[in-house]
């Protein structure tokens, strides 16, 4: 797979699930990362980088990820959010996909996973 | 999976000691199991059967599997399942109970059969069958603590026993849970899980089991103490807790939430009622898990 140009933001205010998933990324694609530890630092990221895709974690401490999407979603409509998270429930889920997010994964991580995501995207950009 | 338990029931009945307990588990990875050994606990031979392979054995310059196929007690394929089978923690670390002295084999194989009738366990190299006893293995272990253990604590443990094998290794083994109000922490981490009901869990360790268990769970070699550590710390406190959220949703419909996991560092920990503290051992070092509900 090769992204070339593309750039994905990946958020969580975990320094070991970012590198995890950072590793997992690069080893499956060629593109730019860019890491933020919370809800705040991702919305303030995505403003200056406007990445193609955004992992984000929903429980995090100074601003969650549902309060991220919605502020995101609100100035960029078009944005490609995927949440990764621990806490999968129904109502989590509905309320991350009713603020917009496209995709839902279940933490912890596994490359199948990622894979998925990035073939979709990749697959989608290249017709 | 949880013959883990199996420690702790050797503990309940007085038949070793801690410390006994703990060398066993540290030892573990020492691996001389016979084949004969394993067929019996996977109830292909008698013990009969076994001792009459042993005196051909005596006799013959042959291996025991090979003499157990001749007389027709075990198959090849049977062989070399039971080589190349997991062996159970129970019995790792029952042989090591019986090299160090603490046990006889005839005591160990009676305490194993009287373990295995108590909590209705029958298949021993069946996973499912042991999974289904669970519940009857945390109620024993909980039972001079709290005799009627909650559901949802219930659960929680269970959730947690399946991380533990899951995520760190199924090495481990549960002591007797005890109550307190007060506990000093040496590196932990923390999280509350609000909503019907509340529930705030700690995970400690001292440093060195810290950096095996992080370790472990970022299947990466860490050599000290330091971030990568501590978001080991609170990303498996935090997968636990999400999937325990995750299972009370599905099973129950009730919505609970969670708040950011924590990090903290020689910390008294003090309620006014009593939290649980349960110690989980792995040959590394010692988790100690207390439970606020």
């Amino acid at each position: 797979m090769n992204f070339e140009d593309a750039k994905i933001l990946i958020c969580d205010d975990s320094i070991l699930a970012r590198k995890q998933l950072s590793t997992m990324i690069s080893s499956l694609v060629e593109c730019t990362i860019f890491e933020a530890a919370n809800g705040q630092e991702c919305i303030d990221m995505y403003q200056q980088h406007l990445p193609d895709i955004v992992f984000l974690d929903i429980v995090m401490p100074i601003k969650d990820g549902h309060s991220a999407i919605a502020e995101i979603m609100e100035k960029h409509p078009d944005a490609d959010i995927v949440i990764v998270s621990s806490v999968g429930t129904q109502a989590q889920l509905r309320q991350a996909i009713q603020l917009g997010a496209k995709d839902f994964i279940q933490k912890p991580l596994n490359t199948l996973q990622i894979e998925s995501i990035l073939k979709t995207r990749f697959e989608r950009r290249m017709k | 999976m949880y013959s883990q338990f199996f420690g702790n029931y050797l503990l309940s009945k007085q038949a070793v000691t801690k410390e006994q307990l703990i060398l066993a588990i540290e030892e573990q990875h020492i691996r001389h199991l016979k084949v004969g050994t394993l067929a019996i606990h996977a109830g292909l031979m008698t013990t009969e059967q076994v001792d009459q392979v042993l005196m051909r054995q005596a006799h013959e310059n042959k291996r025991f599997g090979e003499l157990a196929v001749d007389a027709g007690f075990l198959t090849k394929e049977q062989v070399m399942t039971l080589l190349h089978e997991q062996i159970p923690i129970y019995l790792l670390i029952g042989e090591r109970l019986v090299a160090n002295g603490a046990l006889t084999d005839a005591q160990l194989e009676e305490l194993i059969l009287s373990y295995q009738k108590e909590n209705e366990l029958s298949k021993w190299m069946d996973d499912s069958a042991q999974t289904k006893n669970l519940d009857t293995l945390i109620r024993n272990l909980f039972l001079v603590t709290i005799s009627d253990i909650p559901d949802f604590l219930l659960q929680y443990l269970s959730v947690l026993f399946h991380n533990l094998v899951r995520l760190i290794g199924e090495d481990f083994l549960p002591l007797n849970p005890v109550l307190c109000t007060e506990y000093v922490t040496n590196h932990c981490s923390a999280q509350i899980i609000n909503g019907d009901f509340s529930l705030t869990s700690y995970f400690d360790f001292e440093e060195d089991t810290a950096i095996a268990f992080a370790s472990r769970y970022a299947n990466e070699e860490f050599k000290e103490y330091d971030a990568y550590v501590r978001s080991s710390m609170e990303d498996f406190m935090n997968i636990q807790n999400g999937l325990f959220c995750v299972n009370v949703s599905n099973e129950k419909s009730i919505e609970l939430s969670l708040n950011a996991p924590s990090v903290f560092d020689n910390t008294l920990i003090s309620y006014t009622s009593d939290m649980i503290h349960l110690p989980i051992i792995y040959p590394f070092g010692t988790l100690n898990i207390l439970i606020k509900l």
